[in-house]
Parts: C-alpha cells; structure tokens; sequence
C-alpha cells in the first residue's frame, strides 16, 4: 500500500518536472523568437517611399518677434447610459485585441480619446499684407508698421500623442479634438497678450536694423 | 456554482469604475526670436503602408493618407552683428546668417484617409497608429525637403526685401552678402 502512494507520489512528481520543462522549452523558445524577431510586442511600421509634392511657393514677408511653445491635453468621454448597454458593450470590446485592457476593466466609459499636442506658435507681423512704412521727418525718421498677430500655428503629428484610445474613433472625431487643442493655445497666446508683448522685440529689431543718426520712432497702424 | 462565476463575471464588467479624470493642463513657453521668414512652400505626400504583421497574425492590412504640410524659412535677423553691417555714406554692406526653417506645419485638418484594407482577422487602424504613420509621414517630408530649394529661396526673398528697405531709407547703393545654407 505504501509502495503504491510513493510510486504515486513519484508519477506526479514527474509529472510536474517535465510539465515545468515542456513550459520552460515553450517560454524560451517565444523569448528566443522575440529576441530574433525585435522585442517589442509592436514591431513598428515602415511606409513605402512615395514622392514629395510641391503644391505652391509663396514668397511672404514676416517678421516673428515671438515664439510660443505649447503643450495642451484634450479629452473626450462618451459613457454608457445604461448598465446592460455597459455589460454588452465592454463584452464587444473583449472580441478586439486593442480593447481588452478596456473591456475588462468593466468601466461605465462606452468611448475616451485623450490627446496630447504639443505646438509652437508665431507672433509677428506681415509686411505682404500691409506694408512697412518710413516717413523721415526732420530728425526723426518714423516707422509705421502693421500691428503685430498670430502669424501661425504649428502642429505636427510628431507633436502629437494619442494618450487614451477607449471604443472605436473616426477622423473627423480626432480632427475635431484637435481643433480643440489648437483653440486651447489660441486662447492662452492671447490670455498672455503675445500680441502685445511681440512689439518690444520687434522695435529692438527695427532699430538693430535701421542704420541713421536721426530718432527713430515707431507708430502702428 | 457556474451561474454564479457568470454573474460575478457580469458584474464586474457592469462595475461602476470610474477611469480617472484628464485634467485639461497646460504648460508653456515664451520666446523673443528675431526672424524674418520670405518663403513659405505648400507640399503634399501620399502615405502608404502595407501592414503583413506577425506570424500568428493572420491577414494583411494596407492604408494610403494623404497630407499636407506648410514650411516656411527664413533668416535670424538676431544673429545679424555689429560687424554684419558696414556703412559708408549712401552705400550699405550686409552680411547675412544663413536661412533655416522658421516653421514646419501639418494641419490636422489636411491629414486624410484615403483607403484602408483589412483582411483575414486583423482590426482596423485605430487612431493612435493611423498618428504613428503620419508621424513617418512627417520624417519623410522632412528628409525629402532637403532636396528643395526653400532655403536658396529664402535667402534670395531676404536679400530682395532687405534691398528695398534699405533703398527706401535712402542708401543709395545695397550690398548684401548671404553665407552659405545649412542643409
């Protein structure tokens, strides 16, 4: 009887060593394959070489005094408007390999996509539009210049991360949170008065420039 | 007992757990810069990638995005010195820094899918890699602007306007000198 427990206890013993060892050769057979293969889980992309096309040149005079760099977050949440839609939806979400982590967590958000955009924005002015104007005057030489303003908003995909992607999102839902984004640093370039503050250096410009004997004065128009 | 392992599993995925709130923040700096910018070109590419994935991905996926960025380039009027310029009487003598690129756009609102094709059991492209392929987009633009000739034209738009500001103050005659581009 105790012969028969201990050979028992042996086939199990056995049994779990080469259970370890077939999961052991799996493992290092997966980490060997990663490892060959590039190890991050997302390999990356690589895009075709495509032409560059050259829709227009322009030639533009401007003067930027000021450079705004920006950093906002934008998000939006949708949630779910009942506790059967929420079952059903985090369900569906468990089918898509890029929505388990949401589904699982059986979160009352049906959809979330948080974006952070970074931007640089330019203040200045633009001497196409209205030009720059000098009156000499006696002893005085007078500039008459446009009055500064945004001159341009840089986003760039680069500068662009998209933080939380819950549920399915369309183009024109990211455009629109984007757009939102860029609004947000709009508004905090003038809360900052850039406009404002773009005419002390464009004056030190002015009359680094400016080459004369005489006083110069600026005058915005 | 497997009834209850269901309703316990339903349960949790009804759970009321909030995700945390975003705070909207937002962080910020201001620079004085000197630049006069005299070019602005408009290019457009078309973006396209063929995703073959994994081995245990079974299916392809292809995508085409077309975009559009806006560069404009210029020169540092702040790195022009003292010794930069040199008067004598009715004639001027400016050298120039070299021009770089004062911006580089890509509006959202310009980046468009074209066509997606998605076989076998692949997902569809979620917005976040749709960004990761425009951001290769975006390095690409950048390594095929070096080909243009924005910078050549910057400094020749800087050297044009610069000779009708100083003609215009009354110098008579104008040198301008560029320095060579920075590639």
């Amino acid at each position: 009887m105790e012969q028969r427990r201990r050979s028992k206890v042996q086939e199990i013993r056995t049994l779990i060593v080469r259970l370890a060892l077939v999961a052991a050769l799996v493992l290092g057979g997966f980490l060997a394959y990663k490892a060959w293969k590039g190890f991050s889980a997302d390999k990356g992309f690589v895009i075709d070489d495509t032409p560059l096309h050259v829709e227009q040149i322009r030639e533009i005079v401007e003067l930027n005094t000021v450079k705004f760099r920006d950093e906002v977050v934008v998000d939006t949440v949708e949630y779910y408007k009942s506790p059967s839609e929420q079952i059903i939806g985090n369900i569906s979400k468990l089918k898509d390999p890029k929505q388990i982590k949401h589904g699982i967590t059986g979160s009352n958000i049906e959809r979330r996509l948080t974006v952070i955009m970074k931007g640089e924005l330019l203040y200045g002015v633009d001497l196409k539009t209205r030009e720059l104007i000098v009156i000499p005057k006696e002893d005085k030489l007078i500039i008459k210049i446009p009055r500064p303003g945004l001159l341009s908003i840089s986003l760039t995909p680069e500068n662009t991360e998209v933080f939380v992607e819950n549920g399915l999102w369309k183009d024109y839902e990211r455009q629109a949170l984007q757009r939102k984004a860029r609004k947000k640093m709009i508004a905090s370039g003038e809360r900052l008065g850039l406009k404002e503050k773009a005419k002390a250096p464009l004056e030190k410009l002015l009359k680094q420039l400016i080459v004369t004997d005489k006083q110069i004065v600026i005058e915005y128009y | 007992m497997k009834k209850l392992l269901i309703g316990i599993a339903l349960l949790s995925l009804a759970a009321c757990s909030d995700e945390p709130d975003v705070s909207e923040s937002q962080i910020f700096e201001v620079k004085n810069i000197g630049m006069l910018s005299t070019t602005e070109y408009t290019v457009g590419k078309i973006v396209k990638l063929s995703d073959e994935g994994e081995w245990w991905k079974w299916g392809e996926r292809k995508i085409l995005m077309s975009c559009k960025a806006r560069i404009k380039a210029g020169v540092n009027m702040n790195a022009i010195k003292e010794e930069d310029i040199k008067v004598n009487g009715k004639l001027i003598e400016i050298t120039l820094p070299p021009a770089e690129i004062v911006s580089f756009e890509m509006d959202p609102d310009q980046i468009h899918t074209e066509m997606v094709d998605v076989s076998g059991f692949r997902a569809d492209f979620n917005q976040d890699e749709k960004n990761k392929i425009m951001q290769l987009g975006e390095k690409a633009i950048r390594k095929d602007m070096q080909e243009l000739n924005i910078l050549a034209d910057a400094e020749n738009n800087a050297k044009a306007f610069l000779k009708d500001f100083y003609t215009e103050l009354g110098f008579e005659q104008v040198i301008i000198h560029g320095t060579k581009t920075k590639k």
